[in-house]
C-alpha cells in the first residue's frame, strides 16, 4: 500500500513538472474559462445560470482526454515499461496512480472554476455542493476511463494528437457547453450522446439524476476496465 | 549447479524468425558472455530470460533472484534519481544502502531529472537499480555501449566485484575486451542459433584454421623450397609463415635454418584474436 500511495505522489508530481501535462490540465481550461467566462455572460442572458457546469465539463474533458493519455503513453509506448517490468511495479499500479493523479488535477481544476466563477462572472453556484461534486466525480472517473483507453492504445504522440482531438472537439460542440444542444439537428444531437461530456453535462445541470446516463457511465466504466486489464496483460505477456 | 537453464527456445516476430531452437545452460558462479552481431537475437533471448517477452516454444529457468540492466532501459523524463530509487526500493521491498549511492556515484546526481543525465549517469543509475536488492543472478545487456572511459572504468570495476563475489553474471556485449576479461565461458549467438559455446581460449584455438608463426634469424633465409609453410611477410630479419600444423612447420623450419647455417634467435607463435575468431564464426555461411 505504501507503495502504491509512493507511486502516486510521484506521478502528481510528475504532472505538474511536465509541461505539456499542465498546460492542458491547467492553463487551457484557466485561459478558456476566463475569456468564455466573459463572453458567455455577455452574450447569453441565463449564462451565469450553467457556467460552473460548461465551464467544468470543458476542463475535464480536455484534461481527461488531452491530458490524461501523455503519462501513459510515456510508459508504455516506450522501455519505460520494461523498466517497471524488471523491477517488480505492476503495470496496473501505473495506470491506476496515474488514474488518481489525473482525478486529483481535474478536482482541483473544478474547484477553482467553483470557486472564481461568482467572483468574475457572478455566476450561480449549483444548489447542493455535495451533489453537485459527487456527480462530477462520477463524470470525472468515466471521462478517465475514456482517455486511459487512448493512453494505452495508441503508440506515438501525434497519433495521440490526433485520436485526442477527434474525441475532444465533437465533445465539446454537441455536448451543449457552448450552445444549446436543441438547435442542433437530430443526428448531431444523437452523435452528441456518444461522448462523455454530454453525460457530464447532462448530470451536472439537470434536477433530476438521470438514471440513463448513470448507466451509461457505470458501463463505461466497466467496460473500459476489462479492456484496460486485456490490454495490460498483453502488453506484459508480449 | 546451473543458475539459468534455457531449453530449445523458438521465437518469432510475424514472419521472421528470431530465436530458433536455442539452448543453454548457464552454471551458479559463472560469468556468462553473450555474444552475436545486431540483429542475432541476443536481446530478445536475454527479454525472454528476464520475463519481458513470451516465447513461441521452450523454456527458461531460473534458480535465484534476478537484476536486470536492460540495453534500452529508460524512466520517466521529469523523475528525480532518487525518486526512482525509492519506487523501485519500495517496490522491492528493500532498504537502500547509502554507501551503495556513493559507491556508484549516484549520490551527487541523487537531485536531478532523470532526462539531464547523461549516459554514464543513467547506465549507472540502471545498474544500481539492478544490484541494489543483492540478486543471485544478474543480467547485463551491452552494459558499457556509449560509455565513456570513466564510466566503463568505475561499471568494470563493479562487474569485477560481483565476480569475486561468487554471482552469477549473464552478459551480452559486443566489447571483445570486456567479454575476454570477465567471462568464464561464452555463446555466439548467429541468426537465431547457438553457433558457439565455450571459453574464449576454446574459441580461438578449436575454431582455428590456420597459424601465424614468426621466426627471427641472425642472417637471410632462401625460402625458396618451402613444403609446409608459407611464407607471409618480412621485417628486419623476421619471417611470418602461415601454416596448419605447427610441429611440421617447427619442424621444416629448423631443418632450413640448418641446412641453411643459419640460427633461429626467436620464435614466436601468434594466436588469432577472440575479436578475429568471432568475426570467422559470426560471417561463416
Amino acid at each position: 500500500m505504501k507503495a502504491i500511495i509512493y507511486h502516486t505522489i510521484i506521478q502528481f508530481k510528475l504532472d505538474f513538472r511536465n509541461k505539456d501535462v499542465i498546460v492542458v490540465f491547467y492553463l487551457v481550461p484557466i485561459m478558456f474559462f476566463l475569456f468564455m467566462g466573459n463572453i458567455f455572460t455577455l452574450i447569453l442572458a441565463d449564462a451565469d445560470k450553467y457556467l460552473i457546469q460548461s465551464m467544468t465539463i470543458f476542463s475535464v474533458s480536455m484534461g481527461a482526454m488531452i491530458g490524461m493519455p501523455h503519462p501513459l503513453l510515456e510508459v508504455f509506448s516506450t522501455d519505460v515499461k520494461k523498466a517497471f517490468k524488471v523491477g517488480g511495479i505492476p503495470y496496473f499500479i501505473v495506470v491506476l496512480s496515474n488514474f488518481i493523479s489525473a482525478f486529483i488535477h481535474l478536482m482541483i481544476m473544478s474547484i477553482i472554476i467553483y470557486i472564481v466563477a461568482p467572483i468574475l462572472f457572478n455566476a450561480q453556484i449549483p444548489s447542493n455542493i455535495l451533489r453537485h461534486f459527487m456527480l462530477l466525480a462520477i463524470c470525472i472517473v468515466g471521462s478517465l476511463c475514456i482517455g486511459m483507453l487512448l493512453g494505452l492504445f495508441t503508440k506515438s504522440v501525434s497519433k495521440l494528437t490526433m485520436y485526442s482531438q477527434i474525441l475532444f472537439l465533437p465533445s465539446i460542440m454537441l455536448s451543449g457547453i457552448m450552445f444549446p444542444n436543441e438547435i442542433l439537428p437530430d443526428a448531431l444531437q444523437k452523435i452528441g450522446l456518444l461522448f462523455p461530456a454530454t453525460w457530464g453535462y447532462g448530470l451536472l445541470v439537470n434536477d433530476n439524476i438521470s438514471k440513463s446516463i448513470i448507466m451509461i457511465i457505470v458501463i463505461t466504466i466497466i467496460g473500459s476496465t476489462i479492456i484496460c486489464a486485456f490490454r495490460l496483460k498483453k502488453l506484459e505477456y508480449k | 549447479m546451473d543458475a539459468i537453464i534455457i531449453e530449445n527456445i523458438k521465437k518469432s516476430y510475424g514472419n521472421k524468425e528470431v530465436l530458433n531452437d536455442v539452448s543453454l545452460k548457464i552454471k551458479k558462479g559463472e560469468v556468462f558472455g553473450l555474444l552475436g552481431v545486431n540483429g542475432a537475437g541476443k536481446t530478445t533471448l536475454l527479454e525472454i530470460i528476464e520475463g519481458i517477452r513470451c516465447c513461441d516454444n521452450g523454456s527458461a529457468q531460473i534458480y535465484g533472484t534476478v537484476g536486470v540492466q536492460l540495453q534500452s532501459s529508460t524512466l520517466q523524463d521529469y523523475i528525480k534519481v532518487k525518486e526512482a530509487i525509492n519506487l523501485f526500493a519500495l517496490w522491492k521491498k528493500t532498504e537502500i544502502n547509502k554507501s551503495d549511492l556513493i559507491k556508484f556515484d549516484i549520490k551527487e546526481i541523487e537531485n536531478q531529472y532523470y532526462k539531464n543525465l547523461s549516459t554514464g549517469q543513467k547506465r549507472r543509475l540502471h545498474l544500481f537499480l539492478a544490484l541494489f536488492t543483492n540478486p543471485d543472478i544478474i543480467i547485463l545487456d551491452e552494459p558499457t555501449a556509449g560509455l565513456d572511459v570513466m564510466s566503463r572504468v568505475l561499471l568494470h570495476k563493479q562487474i569485477s566485484e560481483l565476480k569475486s563475489k561468487g554471482k552469477t553474471i549473464l552478459i551480452a556485449s559486443h566489447d571483445m575486451d570486456e567479454i575476454k576479461q570477465f567471462c568464464d565461458r561464452i555463446a555466439i549467438i548467429k541468426s537465431g542459433s547457438v553457433a558457439f559455446v565455450g571459453t574464449c581460449d576454446e574459441l580461438v584455438l578449436n575454431t582455428v584454421q590456420s597459424y601465424l608463426i614468426e621466426f627471427t634469424f641472425d642472417n637471410k633465409v632462401d625460402l625458396d623450397n618451402l613444403k609446409i609453410c608459407k611464407y607471409v611477410k618480412e621485417t628486419n630479419q623476421t619471417y611470418t609463415f602461415e601454416c596448419y600444423n605447427i610441429s611440421q612447420c617447427l619442424n621444416e623450419i629448423s631443418l632450413l635454418a640448418i641446412n641453411s647455417n643459419i640460427n633461429i634467435t626467436n620464435i614466436n607463435l601468434i594466436k588469432d584474436s577472440l575479436e578475429v575468431r568471432f568475426v570467422d564464426i559470426a560471417n561463416r555461411g
